[in-house]
């Protein structure tokens, strides 16, 4: 009997701590996927007018922001998300297309189809209302030196205006960092020896 | 239950609610007068649940508000109906793991009780939204399958974010493939499947609703439908076959295995209690009788 009850009184310890287990990898989890949300880009922008200037925000794309397992399996492929905001009071037919580009640059957007992605895109954007552009970029034998992969351009269909464009910027966070310490640590070795 | 009818069951799943099928989302869209993307996303079963508690529960006449109402309901009258008959992202590791030979493979479940797990994460999981950030995208295995079943066609699986890379390793690799069952991922880490159970488990109390039952008399203990549940929700002991009904999914296999016709499914008393005097592990002589 009583080692019946020192065996229930066992389980329901190692019960309770696996649902502790359970639950601390949930949140912990959760802190993972906050973290390893930076390796993925997100670009907003408004369209108010055709009559305004063409508005040119830039996106960076950070190689030092990819996870080590993103780096390990798919280190050359960068998604970014692109939210176009129609501010004007009237729909826009639009077309986004990728210009002056190094590599593949290629957007989807709404439901999934077995047509392939292609380097262009067009929809029409209700006033208020937002259109979701996901963007795929491929990093693969890009040169370190190069900064400008390439721009997104948002041209109104209807009369061929440019109404934005968006500069693709490659860096690495790291190198940069690594390279202004070694920067510093040289001329600071240089003060020393004066 | 014919062998057939599970695995037509999970390509109707797909034709139902992946794109660039989504026969279901059209279809509600054309009912609800909705325009919601016809994919998988917009038939996520794991955000509503959260929502439920953030505050910004969906619509009861949208998509994903007739989609929560038919999963309680189904899994408060029949049991887990979603998980047994149309999930393909569940059955797709419980069918690629029956090709790899049992000696590679790990019992998961037998190794480490799903019950505290499942239910832990499903917790914590309701608990994401509050602290950092839902995790019911880095989880999805769902849009993992729907990468796969585009991907094949297109010849390209697209671009995968850390998390992601982390749910295929688990979900197809390590808690599929190469686990018993092939559905460890579901007992563990499901949040729907955890719900569902645990309606079910509610439901099952009551007379009228449909649930696995258990007549002691029958059975010869001789463990077949404990070696086929994918889930580890059936146990043999010396008093007989104990069940787990807050992780099972009542696919029936046990029920098709059973040489006695010792475990149903159907309507009335669930019949699993411990058994006194209840026959030892059989032995190979009534096992032989059995065949």
């Amino acid at each position: 009997m009583k080692f019946m009850k020192n065996k229930q009184r066992h389980s329901q310890i190692c019960a309770g701590l696996l649902l502790i287990l359970g639950f601390a990898f949930a949140i912990n989890y959760s802190y993972y996927t906050k973290a390893a949300a930076s390796e993925r880009g997100n670009m907003s922008l408004s369209i108010f007018s055709e009559a305004l200037p063409p508005e040119e925000k830039p996106l960076m794309v950070d190689r030092a922001s990819l996870g080590q397992l993103k780096n390990l399996v798919q280190p050359n492929k960068y998604t970014a998300r692109y939210t176009i905001k129609n501010e004007s009071p009237d729909a826009l037919l639009i077309q986004i297309k990728a210009v002056e580009t190094a590599n593949k640059i290629i957007f989807e957007s709404g439901a999934a189809t077995f047509e392939k992605p292609s380097d262009h895109l067009s929809s029409v954007i209700e006033p208020g209302q937002s259109l979701r552009v996901n963007i795929t970029i491929d990093l693969s034998n890009i040169p370190p030196e190069q900064h400008l992969i390439g721009k997104v351009q948002i041209i109104d269909q209807k009369n061929d205006i440019l109404l934005a464009s968006t500069p693709i910027h490659l860096m690495n966070s790291n190198m940069n960092t690594t390279t202004t310490q070694a920067n510093e640590e040289h001329h600071h070795h240089e003060g020393g020896s004066k | 239950m014919n062998t057939w009818k599970r695995p037509a069951g999970y390509i109707l799943g797909i034709l139902l609610f992946f794109a660039p099928f989504a026969y279901y989302q059209k279809g509600l869209n054309f009912l609800l007068n909705t325009n919601v993307a016809a994919e998988i996303h917009t038939f996520c079963l794991r955000i509503p649940l959260q929502e439920l508690l953030t505050g910004t529960a969906p619509k009861i006449l949208s998509v994903a508000g007739v989609s929560l109402i038919l999963l309680i309901g189904s899994s408060f009258l029949i049991g887990p109906f979603f998980c047994r008959h149309l999930c393909a992202s569940g059955a797709l590791p419980e069918y690629l793991s029956k090709l790899v030979p049992n000696r590679f493979k790990v019992n998961w479940q037998k190794a480490v009780p799903p019950v505290p797990i499942r239910y832990g994460f499903l917790i914590g999981y309701l608990m994401t939204p509050f602290v950092a950030g839902t995790i019911a995208c880095s989880i999805c295995n769902y849009s993992f399958l729907q990468w796969l079943i585009i991907g094949s066609v297109q010849q390209d699986i697209g671009v995968l974010s850390s998390t992601a890379i982390i749910t295929s390793l688990l979900w197809l690799i390590l808690f599929g493939i190469f686990a018993k069952g092939g559905r460890a991922y579901c007992s563990y880490l499901c949040p729907v499947g955890a719900v569902q159970s645990a309606i079910h488990s509610i439901g099952a109390r009551l007379g009228f609703t449909y649930k696995l039952r258990y007549i002691p008399k029958s059975c010869v203990n001789c463990g077949k439908c404990v070696r086929i549940c994918p889930m580890g929700a059936l146990s043999q002991e010396s008093t007989g076959i104990h069940y787990t009904i807050h992780n099972c999914l009542t696919c029936r296999q046990c029920e098709g295995v059973c040489p006695r016709k010792a475990i149903m499914f159907g309507q009335g008393e669930p019949g699993w209690v411990v058994q006194k005097n209840f026959p030892q592990p059989a032995p190979n002589k009534i096992l032989e009788e059995i065949k």
